[in-house]
């Protein structure tokens, strides 16, 4: 490891530390983030219906957006969108295929880093892959096991200027929310239901 | 001091300082590689060169930084390209940062209705712009909505899309905001020199200039700079050859010198034996500098092992000197044999002298002026020399070559057997006897060859083997043939016989095709109105296409892009080296990508209009070029058989002799190629010639060996003559046949093996001194001996003997 890095954790752990300790002077068990990311690694398979409302300055109304998430450890995910339009985003390692209108297109996440990014923030949270996460954003967690939010920052000046920050919120081993906060104003907010047996 | 010494001395001296002046005052050493290279007449020869020698591909540099973490590796390449980007020896760099592509992504969105592809009136439709709307609101949805978004408002049709879904064929994956190869593992970087390819000095300074760069650009330790590109393997080329050439030359020096000092005990007969061959090499210099006018480093290089032969010139002299008698003496009995040696040589060097190939024909002249001028020098020079200083006599060797050959005669059946081995062997792979690839003469090692590869697929850059070319009377013409040829190659992208091209109409499109796509865009107010339908019932807010409404109607109003408008954008470079002037016209290069089915290809541009687009395969062409210079000096090097048969034959008029001399040798190279053939994957260019100094050597051998037989009177002297020869050879190309250059171990491994073979069938199947000369005697030696003196063979050696 890097001294940059080295620095990079040690300044998170303190600051962990730090905040840590404010919350335990506080009172209820605090979550770490390896600890959240240990819980969601327990989950291997989970199917979901989602809501999705987007905000967009250029519109008069926002968007509504509906449909179901699937996910199966370790790589696969899968977002079905059924409303306003049918399209169909399948994510397995690096491969990312859009189905829409009857056409199918193709892409490496490799290439397209803000997507990887996008597609990340979901998949490697739902994978409790630290590692991943660490890569892309600087994660926060605040709360507690049964009611936490995990906070992500971008670290790619690319992905930052589209993306200020990613707010996944969930109880236990399930996500309920995720908010996209971008620079200009704009903004999404996906509600989570969970449909896992 | 009689005459003649006299007038030889002044006339060696006036040669050697004639030769040492030209060579100085005159001779030009040049490093471009491209004398090795085909030179051209048809065509898509001259376009192969031309790209090798000085197109843009040349003056491409593939950089890779590795090692570290990845985001070190982007910060260093952004240094890296801000400390290239000032430095006069680069024209161009880019690491496909938004800093790099800034200037060419303003020209894009300034002028995309002329760049994008397809664009008709038909798009500014009502019904068009509502689809185009429709779909902009599913982008907004989808995941690559919070890329798009920033461009809708004054982009709905997604021109800049179109253009950048064109551009994103050829362009590298990114990460961290730079170019990174597909794995991560490396961050990319492409520059182009500001000295032409071949110019291996000024990339070597280039190559300095990047490495002195990255030390000061790099973000951390254990990043490395990887560093690719034909102006790189220029250098590298250079660089490696002048290592080999010197540290090898210098280890064979001392090798040969410490021979023929534990030979003759005597510094000034090794200085002595020297002097021919230097003088034949600074001659041979002089010769190539006068006819050519300038003289090609690698030249120098091989020339001087091709002219090595000479160095044993000096050896059959002194070591066949008997006690009492002076140089001149030994000359009178050897010079005859030593004769037809020098002029076989000679007559061998015609395959080379004719040759089209201008590196060969130079390589020629040095080794047939050389071999002359040092035989030249053996025989008048050095009794002159060595009348006032004797040279020492020679030290005996404890064994007897002439004596151990006619005991191995009875093994001379293993020799043919051997022969005829050998030249099944050749037969049966006899399909695959020729190496005609190009990058297989590339002295540079195969890992070099690899990571350019490498680099070359990370980078996307083009397919360096499948081109397709346009040729037209005019640049503005070259443009509209070769968007022509895009729309038929179109078609063989959608059946997938290719994956893509690029042309340099992409980013600058003929003024035909910018005046139609121009005319295409409507005027405010028709616009305005489609608009307003468009929109109708979707929720975009009132206005929010107003900078969409303003950029039509100036780009309807700003004149066409030219190649001035892409100046330091990094396009006009890429049109400039996909666009290129040619005496009397212009050709459109359209390098191709992953081309699956060639056939298919080359029949769809077959297609194209005016038959103007020609589909080149460069190995291929490469290939046949190399394979053509191949038969010139296969045939060339049969005439030199012949000349060198109808040589020996005026030296030993009998047939039978010419035969014992010719066919020993010619057995040592049938049973070399076989062996190199088993060794490894075909003959070249470079083993060809090697083959050319065999014959030669082995001819000397095989005439010495002929020369001496039992009862000649000279077994012994012949034996250490030869000895010695074969040994200093053997040091000298053993010591080539370590390098780690292709070509330089190649002529070492052929010349090593060639004359030990050559050597060994002298011994074998050379000399029978009894009629009828049987080439397959298998009487006893000793019966054979007893009739020495008065065979046709022993009459040839008293002929000889007595001269």
């Amino acid at each position: 490891m890097t001294s940059g890095r080295l620095l990079r954790s040690f300044a998170f752990a303190a600051a962990l530390f730090v905040a840590g300790a404010a919350h335990a002077a506080g009172q209820e068990a605090r979550l770490t983030f390896g600890q959240l990311m240990a819980t969601l690694a327990q989950v291997s398979t989970s199917h979901a219906r989602y809501r999705e409302v987007k905000h967009v300055s250029m519109l008069k109304e926002p968007l509504n957006l509906s449909g179901t998430l699937f996910y199966a450890r370790p790589d696969r995910m899968e977002k079905r969108q059924t409303r306003p339009f049918a399209e169909v985003i399948r994510v397995e390692g690096d491969r990312l295929t859009v189905e829409r209108d009857g056409r199918t297109r193709s892409v490496s996440l490799r290439g397209a880093p803000l997507v990887d990014a996008l597609v990340e923030s979901l998949r490697a949270t739902l994978a409790g892959d630290a590692a991943s996460l660490e890569s892309l954003y600087e994660p926060r967690v605040e709360g507690a096991p049964d009611r936490w939010t995990l906070l992500l920052t971008p670290r790619d000046p690319e992905v930052a200027a589209a993306v200020r920050s990613i707010a996944v919120a969930g109880s236990g081993a399930r996500l309920a929310r995720i908010e996209i906060v971008e620079p200009g104003g704009d903004s999404s907010v996906m509600t989570i239901e969970d449909e896992s047996p | 001091m009689k005459l003649y010494p006299r007038a030889a001395l002044l006339l060696w001296t006036a040669l050697v300082a004639g030769s040492a002046w030209w060579v100085g005052r005159h001779a030009h050493f040049s490093d471009e590689l491209t004398a090795f290279l085909p030179a051209s007449t048809g065509r898509a020869e001259r376009l192969l060169v031309e790209q090798v020698r000085a197109g843009a591909a040349a003056r491409t540099m593939l950089i890779a930084i590795e090692g570290g973490e990845p985001a070190e590796r982007a910060r260093t390449s952004r240094a890296l390209v801000r400390a290239l980007a000032e430095d006069p020896r680069f024209d161009y760099v880019n690491n496909g940062s938004a800093e790099s592509t800034h200037a060419a992504g303003n020209i894009v969105l300034a002028h995309r209705y002329l760049l994008s592809p397809g664009l008709d009136a038909s798009r500014f439709g009502e019904r068009s712009l509502r689809r185009a709307l429709e779909e902009d609101l599913e982008q907004l949805g989808s995941l690559a909505g919070l890329a798009f978004k920033s461009t809708l408002a004054y982009d709905p049709t997604g021109e800049l899309r179109r253009i950048a879904e064109a551009a994103a064929e050829t362009a590298p994956a990114r990460r961290h905001g730079v170019w990174f190869s597909g794995d991560g593992e490396r961050a990319l970087l492409i520059a182009q020199t500001a000295a032409s390819g071949t110019d291996a000095l000024s990339q070597q300074a280039a190559l300095d200039a990047a490495n002195g760069a990255f030390a000061r650009a790099a973000a951390a330790p254990g990043l490395r700079l990887v560093v690719s590109g034909p102006g790189v393997f220029a250098a590298r080329t250079r660089g490696a050859i002048e290592h080999d050439a010197r540290w090898l030359t210098g280890i064979a020096g001392a090798l040969v010198a410490l021979i023929l000092l534990l030979t003759y005990r005597s510094a000034l007969t090794v200085a002595l034996s020297a002097l021919p061959v230097l003088t034949g090499l600074l001659a041979g210099v002089a010769a190539v500098g006068v006819v050519f006018g300038s003289v090609h480093g690698i030249t120098l290089a091989f020339g001087a092992t091709l002219i090595g032969e000479a160095v044993d010139y000096p050896s059959y002299v002194f070591t066949q000197r008997r006690a009492g008698e002076t140089v001149i003496d030994v000359l009178r009995r050897v010079w005859p044999t030593l004769r037809l040696a020098v002029l076989t040589t000679v007559f061998g060097s015609l395959a080379l002298l004719f040759s089209s190939l201008q590196g060969l024909s130079q390589l020629g002249v040095l080794s047939m002026t050389g071999v002359l001028v040092a035989g030249l020098a053996t025989r008048w020079v050095l009794p002159a020399l060595s009348a006032r200083a004797a040279p020492a006599s020679p030290r005996a060797v404890p064994f007897d070559l002439v004596r151990a050959g006619t005991a191995l005669r009875r093994a001379g059946p293993i020799a043919w057997l051997v022969l005829a081995a050998a030249v099944a062997f050749i037969a049966l792979r006899h399909d695959r006897l020729w190496d005609d690839d190009l990058a297989h003469l590339s002295p540079l090692p195969r890992a070099a060859q690899d990571l350019d590869q490498r680099l070359r697929a990370d980078l996307r850059a083009p397919d360096v083997r499948y081109l397709v070319v346009v040729t037209a009377p005019s640049r503005e013409e070259a443009l509209e043939r070769s968007e022509d040829a895009a729309a038929t190659l179109e078609e063989g992208v959608r059946e997938g016989a290719l994956g893509g091209f690029d042309l340099a109409a992409r980013y600058l499109p003929s003024r035909r095709t910018q005046e139609l796509r121009r005319a295409a865009l409507p005027d405010a107010a028709t616009l305005r109105e489609a608009l307003a339908g468009a929109t109708r019932g979707l929720p975009f807010r009132p206005g929010a296409f107003a900078p969409f409404l303003h950029d039509v109607e100036a780009a309807r109003k700003a004149p066409l892009l030219s190649l001035e408008d892409l100046r330091s954008s990094g396009l006009d470079l890429k049109v400039q080296s996909l666009l290129v002037p040619r005496e009397g016209g212009w050709n459109a290069l359209m390098p191709l990508r992953e081309v699956r089915v060639p056939a298919r290809v080359r029949a769809l541009v077959r297609k194209a209009p005016y038959g103007s687009a020609a589909f080149l395969d460069l190995k291929a062409e490469s290939e046949r070029l190399v394979g053509g210079y191949r038969r010139q000096a296969l045939s060339l090097a049969g005439a030199g058989a012949v000349a060198i048969a109808a040589l020996l034959y005026a030296g030993l008029r009998r047939v039978r002799d010419v035969l014992r001399v010719m066919l020993p040798v010619y057995a040592a190279i049938a049973m070399t190629v076989a062996c190199l053939l088993a060794l490894g994957d075909g003959l070249s260019l470079f083993h060809l010639v090697s083959l050319l100094l065999v014959l030669g050597i082995g001819l000397n051998y095989a005439l010495f060996f002929n020369r001496a037989g039992p009862g000649s009177g000279n077994e012994r002297e012949t034996s250490l003559a030869l000895s010695v020869c074969f040994l200093t050879t053997f040091a000298a190309f053993g010591c080539l046949a370590t390098s780690r250059i292709p070509v330089l171990s190649a002529i070492g491994v052929t010349v090593t093996l060639g004359c030990a073979l050559s050597l060994a069938n002298a011994m074998l199947m050379g000399r029978a001194h009894r009629p009828p000369c049987a080439l397959m005697d298998r009487r006893p030696a000793l019966q054979r001996s007893a009739g020495a003196t008065d065979g046709p063979c022993a009459r040839f050696a008293n002929r000889t003997r007595s001269r």
